[in-house]
C-alpha cells in the first residue's frame, strides 16, 4: 500500500485552447482534365497560448494530385496561418465530382508535463469538379510563390546561357576573321 | 681895389703891343721883282660822297718865297668858273672843309653822282699867280633801289574801313653805309624833302632814318579811301654826315591795295500794311555796298514801342511770327546789312506799323466723342456718353486766342433764347470734356448746342449744333450653362450682352445689371434669386433636389429666367430656359470578399468566402468596384456604398445581419474603388464563429451617389461562402485520476476538463491515449484501465447522461449523441445545445506499478 500511496498522476489542468482548422476554401474547385487549381485553408491559434507545428495529410490514396504549400507550418499563439494547396486534375479523368479528405495534426513545439492532449483534424474536404467548361471562375487563391532556390537556379540558368552564347559568338567571329586572313595571303 | 688892378692890366697890355710892333718893322730899304707865284695842282679827293669832305691840294711855286694864299671858286654842273658854289677869299692853308652852308652843294636829285669845277687862283700877296681850272671832282650819291612792295590788303574784303593796313618791302643801296626811310604815298611823286607831294599813306621813320633792311609801314584804312587804292613806295637815303636828308630817293614801287567798306540799308519797311495779329511782320529793305560786295549775314532786330521809348523785343528774325504781336501794339524793325566779307555797317531802322483786329471765325468741326477713339461729326450726331466730350476749332484771322461760349438746351427754343438748361460754360481749348447735366430719355434725346467764339476783343458768328444722347436696350440673354450639370449648386453663367458695348456709338459701354431666378417655375427663385448676378458665374444658393434615381441615373428639371438692365432705364426681355440636374448612378461591376485582406476573390465572377475565427467573430475585408460616370465618387459626399452580408441563401435585403460601410474609395477615371479604411472585426459586429458555414449565404451592396442607387444591378447581389471552421476549446493538458491514485482499483477523475465547439461544424470527437510513462516505468494501458466519462465517479452514471468510454491507443469515440453542436451564442451556454462535452478521466492502475509521475499523450481528432 505504502507503494501506491507514492504513485501518482501528474494534476495539472490549463485552460489553454487548441488549434481550430478550417476547411478548405473554396469549397469546390472546377477544373478541366489537366488542370491545376489552389485552395487554402487556416489554421488558427487565435485563442491558443501555445504554439503549434501542423502537419496534413491525406487520410488515403486520392486520383487527385495534392501538394500543400508549405509540408507544414508553426503556427504562433494566438495567430492565423494560411496554408495553401494546390490540387491537380489529371488529362485522364472523366467528368464529374471528386472528393479526397485530409487531416491535420498539430502538437505543441514545448512538452508540458502531464498528460497532454493533441488534437488532430479529420475530414478536411478537397472537392474537385472536373468540368468540360467552367460556369463560373474559381475562387481567386495565390498562386504558389516562386521557391528562392529555384529563383536562384533559373538566374543562374540565364547567366551561364548568356556567357555561353558570348563566348560561342566571339569564338565564331575570330574564326571567320582567320579565314578572311588566310584568303588575303593566298592572294 | 680890383677896379684898380684891372686898369693897371690894360695899360700894361697896350705898351707891350707897342713894344712889339716896333720890333718888326725893317731897318734897310732896297727893291727886288716880284715874281707870281705857280698854279696850284694836286686837288684831292676827286670824288667824295661826304658832304662835309675838307678837299686838299698843293701851292704853286714861289720864286720870291712869298706865302701863297689861293683863291677857290667850284662852280657846279658846268664848268662856267662862277664860284656858284664856293668863292672863297685868300686861303691861306691849301685846304678846303665844306660846311654844307654852300650853295649848290648838294647831290643832284635823282642822279647819282654831280661834277663840280674848281679854279684855284694863288696869290703871293701882291700879285694873283697862275690859276688852275682844270680841276673838277664828283660828288656821289648811289640812289636806293625797291622790290617786294606789298601790303595785307592785297585781295578785297583783307581789310575794312577802319582796319590798319601794312605796308611793306624791301630795299638796297649801293652806299651801304646810308640810312633808310620809308615814305609811301598816294601819287607817284615826293619832294626833294623826302615828303610825299600827293599825300601820304604811311611812312616809317619819317625824317629820321634806319638800318632796317625791310621796311614797313601801317595805315589805317579810312571810309574815303576807295576799294581799290594805288599806293607808292619811296624809299630814301640819308648818307653819313649829310645834314639836309634825304639825300636821293628811289624811284616809286605801286602797289595796289583794297579798302572794303561797310554796307548800307535802305528802303526800310515793315510789311504788310496795316497788319493784323494774326499776320506775320516782315522786315525789308534793300541793300547796298559801295564795293559791290554782296549781301553776307545781314541781322534784324524787332522794337516794339512802349509808349515813351522804342524796346528791343529780343526776336532777331527778319519775320515777326504773329504770335508775337497784339492787337494796338506798334513795331518797327531795325536791319544791319553785312556784306559778303561780313563786314557790318550800321543798323537802319524801318518805318512803324500798328497791329489791328479782325472778330473770329464761326466756329466749325463740331464733333462728339462717341467712342473710346471716335468721334461723330456727321449729322445725325450721336453718343450714347451721358458725360460726353464735346470738340471743335475755332480760327482768328489775327491769331488772336479764341474763348468759346458752350451752351448745350434741352430744346431749341430754350437755347436761341440763351437758355442753357442743360449745361453752359466758356472755355479757350475748343473742347469740353465731361458735360454734365444731360440724362438718357428713351432710346434717343436731342440736345442743341450754340458754340460763341470771342477773341477778346469780339464776338464771332455763332454756331448753332445738335446732337442725340441714344441708349440702346440689353440684349436678350442666352447661352445658359450648364443646362445639364451634375452639381445641385452649380454656378450658373450665360451670355448676357447689350449693344451699348463700348463700340462707336455705343461707348462707354453700359454696366449691365444681371437678374436670375432658378426654381421650379419661371420667375420662381426657390434655389436662386439675384438681383445682382455675375452671368460668369453665378452659383445656385439653395440646393437643387436631386431627382428620381432610374436604371442610369436620376434627374431634376428647374426652370430659370434670366433678364438684364442696363442702369439706363433699359430692361431685357426675359430669357426663360431650363437646367437638369442629372446624377449617373454607380454600376456595381465587381464586389470582392476576402478574411484577411490580401487575396480578394470576385462574389460576382467567381465565389467569395470568409472564415470564422475560433471562438470569435471573422476578419472581413472587402473591395467593391463601381463605374461612376460622374466620376466623382471621391468627391466629398459623392457616394457611398455599403455592403450588407446576410445569412441566408434565400435573398439578401438591407440591412441584413451585417453590415458596413465601405469606407475609404479610390478613383481612377471612372472607376471607382472602396475597401474599408480597416479590415472588418469582431469589434464591428463581423459574423461570429457559431455562425453556419453555407456557400450560398447573400450579400447586398449599395451603391449610391448623391441621387441614390439604380434601380436595377444585376452585380448588387452575389453569393459569399462562410468558411468551416473545426475548432474546440479544450484544457492543453488534463488531470487522470484525481492525483492519488491507488495502484488496482479505481481512482476516480475528479478534475474537470470541458470540450467546447469554438467552431461552427458540428464535430465528431475521438479519443485515444499513449501508455503512461515515467522514469521508472510504462503503463501499458488494456482497454480497461481508463476510461473518459462526463461525471466525476467512475461507478456513478447518474450525473452524466453518456456512457463512459475506455480508452488507449485504438480511438475511441466519446461525444453526444448529437456530436458536439455548434454553439446558438458566444458563451455556447445553450442548455438545449450540446455545445459543450464535460470530460473526466478515471483510471485503474495495475499493480506493480513503480511509484513516479506518469505522462501520457491524448490525442483528440474531430471530425
Amino acid at each position: 500500500m505504502k507503494t501506491i500511496a507514492y504513485l501518482a498522476i501528474l494534476l495539472i489542468l490549463s485552460s489553454a485552447a487548441l488549434a481550430g482548422v478550417t476547411n478548405p476554401l473554396p469549397t469546390e474547385l472546377n477544373l478541366k482534365p489537366g488542370e491545376s487549381g489552389r485552395f487554402k485553408f487556416q489554421i488558427q491559434t487565435v485563442a491558443s497560448n501555445q504554439e503549434l507545428n501542423c502537419r496534413y495529410y491525406l487520410t488515403e490514396a486520392s486520383v487527385l494530385s495534392v501538394k500543400f504549400d508549405p509540408a507544414e507550418i508553426v503556427v504562433p499563439a494566438g495567430t492565423v496561418r494560411e496554408v495553401y494547396g494546390t490540387v491537380k486534375a489529371s488529362r485522364s479523368l472523366d467528368y464529374g465530382a471528386y472528393a479526397e479528405k485530409f487531416c491535420i495534426s498539430c502538437f505543441p513545439t514545448s512538452s508540458p508535463s502531464g498528460a497532454a492532449v493533441a488534437v488532430e483534424t479529420c475530414d478536411l474536404p478537397i472537392k474537385v469538379n472536373v468540368v468540360e467548361e467552367r460556369a463560373k471562375d474559381n475562387m481567386y487563391v495565390p498562386p504558389k510563390p516562386f521557391s528562392a532556390v529555384l529563383l536562384l537556379i533559373v538566374v543562374l540558368g540565364i547567366v551561364t546561357a548568356g556567357v555561353i552564347g558570348y563566348s560561342y559568338l566571339r569564338h565564331k567571329k575570330e574564326q571567320n576573321r582567320k579565314i578572311v586572313l588566310k584568303g588575303k595571303k593566298r592572294r | 681895389m680890383k677896379k684898380k688892378v684891372l686898369i693897371s692890366l690894360l695899360i700894361v697890355l697896350v705898351l707891350a703891343s707897342l713894344a712889339w710892333a716896333e720890333t718888326e718893322t725893317p731897318i734897310g730899304t732896297f727893291t727886288v721883282s716880284n715874281v707870281a707865284p705857280e698854279a696850284p695842282h694836286s686837288w684831292d679827293p676827286l670824288t667824295t660822297h661826304n658832304k662835309s669832305q675838307i678837299f686838299t691840294w698843293t701851292e704853286g711855286y714861289d720864286a720870291n718865297d712869298d706865302p701863297v694864299s689861293t683863291y677857290l671858286c667850284i662852280t657846279n654842273d658846268t664848268d662856267s668858273d662862277t664860284c656858284s658854289v664856293v668863292n672863297s677869299g685868300l686861303l691861306a692853308d691849301p685846304s678846303y672843309a665844306f660846311t654844307q652852308s654852300e650853295s649848290f652843294w648838294d647831290y643832284l636829285w635823282g642822279v647819282a653822282s654831280r661834277t663840280y669845277y674848281v679854279k684855284l687862283t694863288p696869290n703871293d700877296g701882291t700879285v694873283n699867280g697862275t690859276f688852275n681850272d682844270t680841276i673838277s671832282f664828283t660828288l656821289t650819291n648811289a640812289l636806293p633801289t625797291t622790290s617786294g612792295q606789298t601790303s595785307d590788303s592785297s585781295s578785297k574784303g583783307d581789310k575794312d574801313v577802319g582796319q590798319e593796313i601794312t605796308f611793306s618791302l624791301s630795299h638796297h643801296d649801293d652806299d651801304a653805309e646810308d640810312l633808310h626811310n620809308l615814305r609811301v604815298c598816294k601819287t607817284d611823286a615826293i619832294s626833294t624833302d623826302g615828303t610825299c607831294t600827293g599825300g601820304e599813306y604811311c611812312n616809317k621813320h619819317n625824317d629820321t632814318y634806319s638800318t632796317d633792311a625791310n621796311l614797313e609801314c601801317g595805315y589805317v584804312a579810312q571810309q574815303g579811301d576807295g576799294t581799290s587804292n594805288t599806293a607808292y613806295f619811296f624809299v630814301c637815303d640819308c648818307p653819313p654826315d649829310d645834314l639836309t636828308c634825304p639825300g636821293q630817293c628811289s624811284a616809286s614801287a605801286s602797289h595796289t591795295f583794297y579798302v572794303n567798306h561797310a554796307p548800307t540799308a535802305s528802303n526800310m519797311d515793315v510789311t504788310p500794311d496795316s497788319p493784323t495779329s494774326a499776320q506775320d511782320l516782315y522786315c525789308s529793305y534793300s541793300f547796298a555796298d559801295s564795293d559791290g560786295d554782296s549781301e553776307g549775314a545781314s541781322t534784324f532786330r524787332w522794337y516794339n514801342w512802349s509808349g515813351s521809348d522804342w524796346e528791343y523785343s529780343g526776336i532777331t528774325t527778319q519775320t515777326l511770327d504773329a504770335s508775337n504781336t497784339r492787337f494796338n501794339e506798334v513795331w518797327m524793325c531795325g536791319v544791319t546789312p553785312v556784306d559778303e566779307h561780313s563786314f557790318a555797317g550800321i543798323e537802319f531802322n524801318s518805318t512803324n506799323e500798328t497791329i489791328g483786329n479782325n472778330p473770329p471765325d464761326q466756329p466749325a468741326n463740331f464733333m462728339v466723342q462717341d467712342g473710346a477713339s471716335s468721334w461723330d461729326s456727321t449729322a445725325p450726331i450721336d453718343t450714347h456718353d451721358l458725360t460726353p466730350n464735346l470738340n471743335w476749332s475755332t480760327s482768328d484771322n489775327d491769331g488772336d486766342p479764341v474763348t468759346t461760349y458752350v451752351c448745350i438746351a434741352t430744346t431749341s427754343e430754350n437755347r436761341d433764347a440763351g437758355n442753357c438748361d442743360a449745361y453752359s460754360s466758356s472755355t479757350g481749348t475748343d473742347s469740353v470734356d465731361d458735360v454734365t447735366g444731360l440724362a438718357y430719355s428713351g432710346t434717343s434725346r436731342t440736345y442743341y448746342v450754340r458754340l460763341t467764339p470771342n477773341d477778346g476783343s469780339e464776338n464771332g458768328t455763332a454756331l448753332d449744333v445738335q446732337f442725340n444722347l441714344i441708349n440702346s436696350i440689353p440684349d436678350l440673354p442666352s447661352g445658359l450653362s450648364p443646362t445639364d450639370t451634375h452639381n445641385p449648386l452649380p454656378i450658373l453663367s450665360w451670355t448676357a450682352t447689350d449693344p451699348d458695348d463700348g463700340s462707336d456709338n455705343h461707348w462707354p459701354a453700359d454696366t449691365l445689371t444681371y437678374h436670375i431666378r432658378v426654381g421650379t417655375s419661371y420667375g420662381d427663385g426657390t434655389y436662386l434669386s439675384s438681383d445682382d448676378a455675375d452671368k460668369n458665374g453665378e452659383q445656385v444658393t439653395s440646393q437643387i433636389p436631386w431627382g428620381i434615381p432610374g436604371e442610369v441615373w436620376a434627374n431634376n428639371t428647374v426652370y430659370v429666367q434670366i433678364w438684364t438692365t442696363d442702369g439706363n432705364g433699359g430692361t431685357s426681355d426675359t430669357y426663360n430656359t431650363t437646367l437638369n440636374l442629372y446624377d449617373y448612378l454607380p454600376d456595381i461591376t465587381n464586389i470582392e470578399m476576402t478574411d484577411v485582406g490580401s487575396s480578394y476573390s470576385s462574389c460576382t465572377s467567381a465565389a467569395c468566402a470568409i472564415n470564422p475565427i475560433e471562438h470569435s467573430n471573422a476578419s472581413v475585408a472587402v473591395r467593391i468596384t463601381t463605374t461612376d460616370t460622374d466620376e466623382d465618387c471621391d468627391v466629398g459626399d459623392g457616394s457611398k456604398t455599403t455592403i450588407h452580408l446576410c445569412l441566408d441563401t434565400g435573398s439578401c435585403t438591407p440591412p441584413g445581419d451585417y453590415s458596413w460601410e465601405v469606407d475609404s474609395v479610390s478613383r481612377s477615371g471612372s472607376t471607382c474603388t472602396y475597401v474599408f479604411s480597416a479590415n472588418k472585426t469582431a469589434a464591428d459586429g463581423t459574423p461570429e464563429f457559431f455562425r453556419l458555414p453555407s456557400s450560398e449565404y447573400k450579400l447586398y451592396v449599395n451603391a449610391t451617389s448623391q441621387a441614390g442607387q439604380r434601380t436595377a444591378d444585376a452585380e448588387r447581389t452575389a453569393d459569399w461562402t462562410y468558411g468551416t471552421l473545426k475548432a474546440i476549446n479544450y484544457p492543453s493538458t488534463v488531470t487522470l485520476g484525481d492525483g492519488t491514485p491507488a495502484l488496482g482499483q479505481w481512482n476516480n477523475g475528479t478534475v474537470l476538463a470541458a470540450m467546447t465547439n469554438w467552431g461552427n461544424a458540428v464535430l465528431n470527437i475521438q479519443w485515444q491515449s499513449t501508455n503512461p510513462t515515467s522514469g521508472e516505468g510504462t503503463w501499458i494501458l488494456n482497454g480497461t484501465d481508463m476510461q473518459i466519462d462526463d461525471d466525476p465517479a467512475y461507478d456513478d452514471e447518474t450525473s452524466g447522461y453518456l456512457s463512459p468510454v475506455f480508452i488507449n491507443g485504438t480511438a475511441a469515440a466519446f461525444q453526444p449523441g448529437t456530436g458536439l453542436e455548434v454553439c446558438s451564442s458566444a458563451s455556447c451556454d445553450d442548455p438545449a445545445l450540446n455545445q459543450t462535452l464535460n470530460t473526466y478521466f478515471h483510471i485503474s492502475p495495475p499493480f506493480g506499478l513503480k511509484a513516479g509521475v506518469y505522462n501520457s499523450t491524448i490525442t483528440i481528432t474531430i471530425s
